[in-house]
């Protein structure tokens, strides 16, 4: 409890100390992390001076090579090199397209997505934590420091489980989340308070392997997400691929290996890059037969080709704006961002659609980590002069499965988060004791149609006649846009909470035991920063909790609640001389339970010192 | 028990109410309670920060709303239009929404002819919804409350049909 914030928000409890946060875009190809340094966010190279990190995990039999040293492993070892592991994230095996194009031996006894390398079976959420522990290496080399914590981007179009494997990655990594935010919005920030722009905006996001687009109202620092919808398998990897295809229909290639089929896509992609400033391109591939093909594209044939991937963003654009309910002529300005908006014939087309100059002038590879770092830096507690605050939304409707295979609404898509709604149950047979719920995300109106994000059970309902039980039933989606679902019964306040956890992720027990084999090589390390940053958390708390009750105690709470709350922090205070990190964590937790009720009173207080500000404003106006 | 969305927002319980104090009063609190605003902080606070900005979201996308804000109005006089006993539709009204869907149908691939039921609607909904301040204005006006606001629900499952069906056409 850091109840100084309340008081002096936005001001660092140790106010001299600026805290090192950086924000990471983990995109599909290309991975970059940034932080504010001098007021201004930057993005941070790694030893070789790039910017841009290939998402790419090399596992070799005795080494893990990411990023630049990955990239030559995929015409070597394709079987042991993954890329675009971000299309894998909170997915189940079932739901990969393609399978048999891709290189990797999957585990098909699993439904969960496993792919056999060198170091063994390696799950999508550990692959993206070893880009992600590269990013933090290099992060912490550049600053020579430690990082407190991190904004992570994800597409605004990704569900709940995808959004969860993201945050089991970081945790894998050792970093600290403090905010999975969205990718639109993250460049919303950056172009927003680069340029001082004000206004409606359209952020058309098309990365490497998603497409999202949000409609944001800009107004003195406030970022309100509008609507916001997507596509969540469509990126500058399709482009590739469909000028693969057209290279290997023209040559007949039908039997390739897998380094040979790598080969082939990275040319793709060379040429593809090659036409956004030429109208005509060539290259030469040697296969590793020793057949050698030269193949020339020019802009007219690729954009025939890939007419239909360019069209496929256009809906998802008009149902953002029929969702913000905005016709086109009322939006200020399109930003463009991803590297795969360089292409010239979808800035065109979007140009046309919006019959408006697109805002490309912010590197659309650069601009999401950009954008996160100074999210980063504003909630690692770091003072800052840009009073930002980003109001997002949920993707996608949530809703649960009733009668006859319907799904019944209860979140709907583009509600402004945290957002809680909550649906009251009851029993249809005499002495009922279990309920089973079945959570979905989706639009459509058939249970088959939408994602199962969980099925769970709630026990323990007192026995009674059919409909005399009362559940209410808690649906809460938090600030990272991750769902959390509550149940109590009403009769007998009975409390169950359960943290929805799909199938094809990762349970606790299984983080805990990677997260074990990752410590076991730096075990003592960690063992000492778990014991000092028990003790700084410890002090700042004890330091927080007495400025609280100073100031609103006697106020606010009874004299036996004081005397609780001051005995717990004696004995956190006492625990802080010994050298028991696990100790001082379950004193931490207990004054932390404690004094719940407390900040949540702070809290209304808060609401009403906000509006106080307000009606003395209206008065001076 | 639940608090009062317009005692939350510090605003009158009326129906109608000024939008503009709405979003003011609306940014101030998020400014001061946002779950950024405790990103660093202990989970306690965290969680008492997000079960607040959830009930302010909550407050302010219903009283936004005139649709929603009078349902919530009928709410708090303990009326769930959505009960039984006030599904009667007037038969002219239900006449003109079968005619409408019947157009949507008839429809579904033509452009203009959407756009032009659109307006239609949407007039006719603007006409409907002039008359809500006035049922609001004293608790013996409740039941054409509650017509009208039925009939708004009807019109904006409509429109949303038809806003659907355009999306869909290339």
């Amino acid at each position: 409890m850091a109840l100084l914030q309340i008081a002096e928000p936005g001001q660092s409890t140790l106010p001299h100390q600026h805290k090192l946060a950086v924000g990471i875009d983990l995109g599909t190809t290309n991975s970059l992390v940034a932080c504010v340094q001098s007021g201004l966010p930057t993005i941070l190279k790694d030893m070789d001076e790039n910017k841009l990190i290939p998402s790419i995990v090399y596992y070799g039999k005795n080494e893990i090579k990411v990023g630049q040293e990955a990239l030559h492993y995929l015409s070597t070892d394709a079987k042991n090199t993954i890329v675009s592991v971000k299309r894998f994230m909170g997915h189940a095996l079932s739901d990969i397209q393609y399978r048999e194009s891709l290189p990797y031996d999957f585990n098909g006894a699993s439904t969960d997505i496993q792919i056999k390398t060198s170091q063994g079976y390696k799950h999508p959420i550990e692959i993206s934590s070893d880009i992600l522990k590269k990013l933090k290496d290099t992060a912490e080399v550049s600053l020579c420091g430690e990082i407190i914590g991190a904004v992570i981007t994800v597409p605004a179009y990704f569900d709940d489980a995808q959004r969860q494997a993201t945050k089991d990655a970081a945790k894998l990594a050792g970093l600290n989340v403090l905010r999975l935010i969205n990718e639109p919005t993250a460049a919303a920030v950056a172009y927003g308070l680069d340029q001082k722009k004000e206004g409606t905006f359209v952020i058309y996001d098309l990365g490497g392997g998603t497409f999202d687009v949000s409609i944001l109202k800009l107004h003195k620092g406030i970022f309100e997400v509008l609507a916001t919808n997507g596509h969540p398998h469509l990126g500058g990897d399709d482009f590739d691929q469909a000028i693969a295809e057209m290279i290997r229909q023209d040559n007949q290639l039908d039997q390739l290996s897998h380094e040979d089929k790598r080969s082939l896509i990275t040319h793709a992609k060379t040429l593809k890059e090659k036409l956004t400033k030429s109208s005509s391109a060539k290259t030469i591939i040697n296969f590793s037969n020793g057949k050698e093909i030269i193949f020339s594209l020019d802009q007219d044939t690729f954009l025939k080709a890939t007419h239909d991937l360019v069209h496929k963003t256009i809906q998802p654009i008009r149902r953002a704006l029929s969702d913000a309910k905005l016709s086109i002529d009322t939006i200020d300005g399109v930003v463009m961002v991803g590297g795969a908006t360089r292409m010239p014939h979808i800035q065109s087309e979007i140009k046309t659609f919006f019959k408006k100059d697109l805002l490309n002038d912010l590197n659309p590879d650069e601009v999401v980590a950009l954008g996160a770092a100074r999210q980063a830096y504003t909630l690692a507690g770091n003072k800052s002069d840009q009073d930002l605050l980003l109001l997002d939304v949920t993707p996608l409707s949530l809703g649960i499965e009733t009668m006859g295979g319907l799904v019944e609404k209860i979140i709907h898509r583009n509600s402004t988060i945290p957002i809680a709604k909550t649906q009251e149950f009851t029993t249809f047979k005499d002495g009922q004791t279990a309920m089973s719920i079945h959570v979905l995300q989706g639009e459509r109106e058939r249970v088959s149609d939408c994602r199962s994000l969980a099925n769970f059970t709630l026990t323990g309902i007192p026995p009674m006649v059919a409909g005399a039980a009362k559940i209410r039933v808690t649906f809460q989606i938090d600030a990272d846009g991750l769902l959390s679902v509550s149940a109590s019964e009403l009769s007998t306040n009975k409390e169950t909470t359960m943290t929805i956890k799909p199938s094809y992720g990762l349970s606790e027990e299984q983080i805990t035991s990677m997260l074990k084999k990752s410590f076991e090589k730096a075990s003592e390390d960690k063992e000492i920063r778990a014991l000092v940053e028990a003790k700084i958390e410890g002090e700042q708390i004890i330091t927080a909790v007495q400025n609280a009750l100073d100031k609103n105690g006697s106020q606010l709470l009874s004299k036996d609640e004081i005397k609780k709350i001051e005995s717990a922090m004696l004995l956190l205070s006492s625990s802080l001389q010994l050298d028991d990190p696990d100790l001082i964590n379950s004193h931490i937790k207990n004054l932390n339970t404690l004094t719940e009720l407390f900040a949540a009173m702070l809290m209304d207080e808060s609401v009403d010192k906000a509006l106080k500000g307000q009606s003395i404003d209206k008065v001076n106006l | 028990m639940r608090i009062n969305f317009f005692t939350l927002l510090q605003l009158p319980e009326t129906f109608v109410i000024d939008l503009k104090k709405l979003d003011q009063h609306y940014q101030s609190i998020q400014k001061e309670i946002h779950p950024d605003r405790f990103a660093s902080l202990a989970d306690e606070e965290k969680i008492a920060s997000i079960k607040k900005t959830a009930e302010v979201n909550d407050a302010y996308q219903t009283l936004k709303s005139p649709i929603r804000r009078a349902e919530y109005l009928l709410h708090l006089y303990d009326i769930n239009i959505h009960d039984e006993k006030y599904t009667v539709v007037p038969q002219d009204f239900l006449m003109q929404q079968m005619e409408w869907r019947e157009e949507l149908e008839a429809h579904k691939q033509n452009k203009e002819a959407l756009e032009k039921l659109a307006n239609d609607i949407e007039k006719n909904k603007n006409e409907i919804m002039s008359q809500l301040p006035k049922c609001f204005e004293n608790k013996s006006n409740l039941h054409d409350a509650i017509k009208v606001t039925r009939e708004l629900n009807f019109i904006e499952k409509i429109e949303q049909h038809i806003n659907d069906a355009l999306i869909e056409i290339i």
